[in-house]
């Protein structure tokens, strides 16, 4: 599998998502004009990410399970985003089978109540450590 | 509060909608807002109510596939506290009922039921819906206010509707 990195554009977001280094990063705003398309290849992402995991400790059975944190800090959502992000972290859920610490930094601007809320309304959804943090 | 939206606040726009139209006018909303005293959260939800109330508008004619993709917008602010944003477009009138009844079914959640709502929205909502359902219940939550319905008789196979939201500015 490959690391999937795509730079901010004006109505998407900054994605990292790279499975070699540990790093899970979505950054900026996120509007785009099919907000399903723009996230079904990271949704169909962890799918392979948790198949390269499952593989990984299946065959190595004695390898350490690493710590896995996605971070969040978006500054604008659109709510067909918002679906498409609850879906997303419907997926990532489905890792904990591959770790003992699996966490979601939810960083929202300090006066960004709304932002705020929308992590807050998901830490309530998911069965996840659920970190919302003012930065 | 001082009279923080200048008579220039006032916007408004006839015409076709599109996902460039819709920017076009957001970004038109944020060059406004700049010169005023607001704080980022309220900036943001006035961004976000006119973005979702134009894709509300911009969904349902490319879901009912109709030819006339216009719609009217006004935003203005009745006084210093409130700004008020209308859109305007054309429905099917054998949709009528059923979108009357959504609005009033919205309007009609008690702020605890409507977060509960908004959840089980989120999770059962198909992705394919583009968020629609999930847009005017959080834009409910935001502004705490209801939604203002009303339709127009335009021909004899479609309506008018015009739906009108209210965002109090001293949150």
């Amino acid at each position: 599998m490959n690391a999937i990195t795509l730079d901010k554009t004006e109505f998407t977001p900054r994605v990292l998502l790279d499975h070699v280094n540990f790093k899970f990063e979505i950054e900026g705003e996120s509007s785009p004009e099919d907000a399903r398309q723009f996230y079904a290849p990271l949704i169909k992402w962890i799918d392979d990410f948790s198949s390269y995991l499952h593989f990984l400790y299946t065959n190595s059975p004695k390898a350490n399970k690493r710590d896995i944190v996605f971070t969040f800090h978006l500054d604008y959502v659109t709510s067909s985003s918002l679906k498409n992000i609850y879906d997303l972290l419907m997926k990532i859920e489905g890792l904990k089978a591959y770790t003992d610490h699996l966490t979601i930094r939810w960083l929202h601007d300090a006066d960004d109540e709304d932002m705020q809320d929308n992590g807050l309304e998901f830490s309530k959804m998911l069965k996840l450590p659920f970190e919302v943090i003012s930065a | 509060m001082t009279d923080i939206f200048p008579k220039e606040m006032y916007l408004d726009y006839t015409g076709v909608i599109d996902f460039r139209k819709k920017k076009e006018l957001v970004a038109e909303l944020a060059e406004r807002l700049k010169a005023m005293e607001l704080s980022v959260t309220i900036r943001k939800r006035c961004h976000y109510i006119l973005e979702e109330l134009l894709t509300n508008a911009h969904e349902y004619y490319k879901k009912r596939n109709l030819p006339e993709e216009e719609i009217a917008l006004v935003l203005e602010q009745p006084d210093a506290s409130k700004i008020t944003i209308r859109v305007s477009n054309t429905i099917l009138k054998s949709d009528t009922k059923d979108i009357s009844q959504r609005i009033n079914y919205i309007n009609g959640l008690a702020q605890h039921t409507l977060e509960e709502e908004y959840q089980q929205t989120l999770v059962t909502e198909l992705t394919e819906n583009q968020g629609g359902g999930i847009g005017f219940l959080s834009i409910r939550m935001k502004t705490g206010l209801l939604f203002e319905l009303n339709f127009v008789e335009k021909s004899e196979l479609t309506n008018i509707l015009t739906l009108k939201t209210t965002l109090n500015l001293n949150l």
